[in-house]
Formats: C-alpha cells, structure tokens, sequence
C-alpha cells in the first residue's frame, strides 16, 4: 500500500514537472519572438538578423556596398556603444558583406593602409582619407591618391 | 519555402552517403530510429571528410565535385560493405512522450527556420566561415589566418562551416533557414538515440524521459539561441555511442560487438569534428570504450575505433599546422586561485532561467557511477566535465570578475553538450526505481524460501 502511494506519487510529481516545461516552453517561443522587436540593447538580441539595429545596420551596408569593390580592403568604424557594439557592427558586416577583407581600425598597417573606411554612426577624421559617399547612417571613405595626408 | 533550398538538397545526400555504410555499423538490435540517426551522422561526417579530402588535393567545392563525389562514393561504399540485415526491433507504436517529443522537436525546428533564435556565434564565426568557403569553393585559409580573424576561432574544426558551404553550394545561394534546419536535426538525433538507449525500459520511465529532454531540449535551445551553433551535435555523441556503453556495462557476449565498436568510432569522430570541446570528448568516448568493451578482439579493434577519428582530426590538425591557425592561448598549468568565483558561476549558470530548472537533472548524475550500467558513461561524462573545469581553471585570467565572466559567458553552453546525456542516465536510473516500487512486496519468510527454490520461479 504505502509503495504503490510511493509510486503514484513519484508519477505525479514527473507530469507536474513535465506540464510546467511544457508551458516554459510556450512561454520561450513566444517571448523569444517578442524579444526581436524590442529596443533595448541586448547583446544576444543584438546578434539576430530580425532585431531592430541589426536590420538597420544591414540595410546600411545594403547601401554603401555599390561603392566599395569586392576583394577590397575595407576598415569598418563604429561608436564602441555598452563596450561591445564596434565589434557586433564589425562582425556584423563580415557577414553581410563576406567578400569583402574587413579589419579593425587597429589593424590597418600604417605602411599598407587599407583603401577604404566605412564609418557607421560615426566620422572618421584621418585625412588620408577623403569621403565619397554619405549616408544618414555613415559614410564610405577612400584613401587619398598617395595615401598620404591632405595638407 | 525557397530558403530551405539548400537543406532539401543535401539532406538527401548525407543521407545516402550515410546509407552506404549502414552494414558495418548497425548492430541487429538496433531500433530503425536509431539506424537513421547512425546513418545520417554517418552521413555528415563522411561529408566532412570528402570536402577535407577535395582541400587537400587542390579540388574545388563546386555542386559536380560533392554531388558526384558522393554519389560515386555511396556507390563504391554499399557495393564492397554490403546491405545491413533486418533490424530485429520491433517497431513500437508512439508512446505519449515520444509524441511530446516529436511535438517539441516540430516546434524547435519551425523556431529555427524562422531565425527567430539564431546562435550568436553563426554570427561570429560558423557563419561566417561558411560564407568565406562558399566563396573560396574550399577551406579559406587566407582568411583563418588573417589577423582580424583571430577572434573567429581559426583553429576550430570546420565540420559545421563545411556543411553549410555545401549546403549552400547545392542550393546555389546561402540562406539561414537552410543552414539552421541542421540544428534541428541534431536535436531530432539526439531524441532519436535517447529512445534507443531506453528502448527496453519500462513504459513510463521512457515515456517520461523522452518528454523531458524533448520539452526541457527545446525550450533551452530556444531560449539560449543555439541553432547554428555547434553544440547539439557535440551532445549528440556521447548519446549515439550509449547503447555500446550500457551493453559493456552489462558485462555480457554481445552479438553486434564491431558495430558497437563502429558506433563508438563514428561519435567520436563527430565529436571531433564538430568543435574545439569535441576533441577531448572523442579522447574520452574512445579510451574508457576500450577499456569496458571487454577482452574479445581488443588489440584487433583499436585500428576500427581510431580510424574515423584519425582522418577527421589529422585532417584538422594538418591545416591548422599548415597555416599557422594555433594563434589562441589555451592550456597551461591550472590555478586554484578562482576556483570559488567559478564553482560559484557554474551554479549561477545551472540556474539560469532558460532551463526553466531543468537543469536540476545535474545533480543526479554522480548516481550514473554508482550504478554499473551506466557508469561507463558517468565516467565519460565526469572526465569531460572535468576537462572544463581544467579549461576554466587555466585560463589566463587575472581577476574575479574576469573569471566570473569567462564561466558565465560559456558554462550553460558546455553543460549542454552533457545534458541529454545526463537525463538519459537518470530515466535509467528512475526506471530502476519504478520498478523496485512495483515489485509486489514479500515478507521475509517467503524471500528465503524463494532464495531456497529459484527454479520455481517463472
């Protein structure tokens, strides 16, 4: 008697576990897809292409592709926002944009620096550099003939 | 509909080349769930090796070099292997939660063709690196190399970025839900070897095992943003190895040895093909097999453990070698200095809200030593979590905080690759239990005098 009690016990108590996973897991479907529209910065959110900022980032690149070449040596600048955003937008557009060699401002050598800066959100100031393109979310740059500063 | 192009195109081709090697690696018992799961992990890691294989001798990715590659491949393979004999399971209608199962694994693989809860890491670099082989039709060795690509993981095995390659090869332009739908399969496949390894327990124990992982698997996978990432098919290989495992643990003649042995070989080199993590789990996987198969042509089948994962890793390394990929700093002597910041973090990690207390399942598995069935595979559980906590430990970190962070960003991730494993070993051990509780009680007097006549009993 008292192990049969024992035993519908232990089974009630899994299908009442079991029940509240499968309502978690509702509740995780629906929220994850709530979570693409939100504003807030979320890293992880950050990261899908459905989120706010990632779709307009993409659309960006969707635009300033036309006047950077395939193959190209490309420097991607953006604001450093909650100490992750330049790399999400740098990453970000690597994968958009994956024939094109994208760098770091960092690593552009002085000797041998990369011909082109795109700037997201942001003004790139090295006059070796002259603007060819504008765009209300950045603008394409292009090392200056000589590659050396404008005087 | 289009975007799984891709998908539609090489799951069959996996899976072909997967059939063609069915013969040597399903063992007669084998349920026809689990042969499809052999078959198209078979299939996947034969897939990985020919694009290794095209790399190495100079041949472009291109939909002629895969598509006739493997088919010719299949054909070769099935003509000198042979046919695999009937299974001798009994096909068992859909207990309610394999239903639950079926039905959280639907629901996870529309999620992940929606893209609603992609991998950051697709992002970062499988991704990514896809993309670049797609474009360079083979491994992009310039690109790992690069010094910007240093925080992409160079060194890390190419299985997943080769896969989507091809896959988008196949289709003619990369799409995510294509390379995504992948993730469901590996979670599909890890459903499929749980029911094998409970196939013959008592009903209710597999039925409420099976609903677990599917419903729990789901939801974390979800809710922690695995699809593209790698780490269902790391998880998947300690699961396809298990029925070799539990067999050993058993101590008796087994008929189907050289396909236990195979099965144990092929998780392996899944293992090591998926991910930096997966090398040592191929390690462990491999050793403690070897030495719980028992005695009978033990020297003789060391070359058919090693070989498959011999190919994918020394493939591996040559590249990694060849082009100067080992930039990242890992290994190195152990600390205790944060050892309680990170015990800590790995709690935290256990009780992060995506499991939804799932996660509790952890704190049986030091019972999956103490019962001989399962220790074999609580032993390779234990040392890989052991291994973590090694890379944890070793890590070139400098404060607490920094240590925190490091367990924090990546501890629910590994506990992963452990955890179908670990709910598998604890319906085991809670069909033991079920039934010592429905065991009709006998008083003292009538146990002895069964003891005292066992050839009266049925």
């Amino acid at each position: 008697m008292r192990r049969a009690w024992l035993l519908w016990c232990l089974r009630g108590a899994i299908l009442v576990a079991l029940a509240g996973l499968a309502v978690a897991y509702g509740r995780e479907l629906v929220g994850r897809r709530a979570e693409l529209s939100a504003k807030t910065w979320r890293p992880a959110g950050l990261w899908q292409p459905a989120h706010l900022q990632a779709q307009r980032h993409a659309s960006f690149l969707a635009r300033i592709a036309p006047f950077v070449p395939p193959g190209a040596r490309v420097i991607f600048h953006s604001p450093d926002e909650a100490g992750q955003g330049a790399f999400f937008s740098f990453l970000w557009a690597s994968y958009r944009l994956p024939d094109r060699e994208w760098m770091t401002p960092d690593l552009s050598p002085p000797e041998d620096p990369a011909p082109f800066v795109v700037a997201y959100q942001v003004e790139w100031t090295d006059l070796r550099y002259e603007p060819m393109h504008r765009d209300p979310l950045g603008a394409v740059y292009r090392l200056r003939s000589g590659g050396s500063a404008a005087p | 509909v289009s975007d799984l192009l891709g998908f539609a195109l090489a799951l069959p081709l996996v899976a072909l080349l997967g059939w063609s090697v069915t013969a040597p690696l399903v063992a007669p018992s084998d349920g026809r769930a689990f042969r499809l799961a052999l078959q198209l992990t078979a299939g996947l890691v034969g897939l990985h090796l020919w694009l290794l294989g095209l790399d190495l001798v100079g041949l472009a990715w291109s939909r002629g070099s895969i598509v006739g590659g493997v088919v010719l491949a299949s054909a070769l393979l099935r003509w000198r292997l042979g046919a695999p004999g009937p299974s001798a399971a009994q096909r068992g209608r859909l207990g309610w939660g394999e239903a639950v199962a079926v039905a959280a694994l639907v629901a996870f693989a529309l999620a992940a063709v929606a893209v609603w809860s992609l991998n950051p890491d697709f992002i970062y670099h499988w991704g990514i690196k896809g993309k670049r082989y797609l474009l360079a039709a083979g491994i992009d060795f310039e690109f790992l190399a690069a010094p910007a690509n240093v925080v992409r993981h160079p060194d890390y095995p190419n299985l997943l970025p080769g896969l989507y390659a091809a896959t988008a090869l196949l289709a003619g332009r990369w799409a995510e839900p294509s390379m995504l739908a992948w993730t469901a399969v590996a979670f599909g496949l890890v459903l499929a070897a749980a029911r094998e390894a409970l196939r013959d327990r008592g009903s209710f124990a597999r039925q409420a095992t099976l609903a677990y992982l599917g419903l729990s698997g789901g939801a974390f996978g979800i809710g922690f943003l695995t699809p593209g990432g790698p780490d269902w098919w790391i998880a998947l290989a300690p699961l396809l190895a298990l029925p070799a495992f539990l067999e050993a643990g058993r101590g008796e003649p087994r008929a189907g040895l050289r396909a236990r042995d195979a099965q144990v070989a092929l998780a392996a080199a899944l293992a090591a093909g998926a991910k930096v993590e997966g090398l040592p789990l191929a390690a462990f996987l491999l050793g403690v097999y070897w030495l719980v198969r028992g005695p009978r042509e033990r020297w003789r089948s060391l070359p058919r453990l090693l070989l498959p994962v011999g190919a994918v890793a020394g493939l591996w390394l040559w590249g990694c070698f060849a082009h100067g990929l080992f930039v990242e700093q890992r290994g190195g002597w152990p600390t205790l200095r944060f050892l309680p910041e990170i015990l800590v973090s790995v709690g935290e990690s256990l009780r992060f809200p995506e499991w939804h207390r799932a996660s509790a399942v952890f704190g049986l598995a030091p019972a999956l030593l103490l019962m001989r069935r399962t220790r074999a595979l609580g032993v390779v559980l234990t040392l890989q979590a052991a291994f973590y906590l090694y890379v944890y430990l070793s890590f070139p970190v400098t404060t607490a905080e920094e240590a925190r962070y490091l367990v924090r960003s990546n501890a629910a991730r590994l506990l992963l690759h452990l955890f179908p494993a670990v709910v598998v070993g604890a319906g085991l051990l809670l069909d033991r239990l079920l039934a010592r509780l429905e065991e009709p009680p006998v008083e003292a007097d009538q146990n002895a005098e069964v003891s005292a006549r066992p050839q009266m009993l049925p």
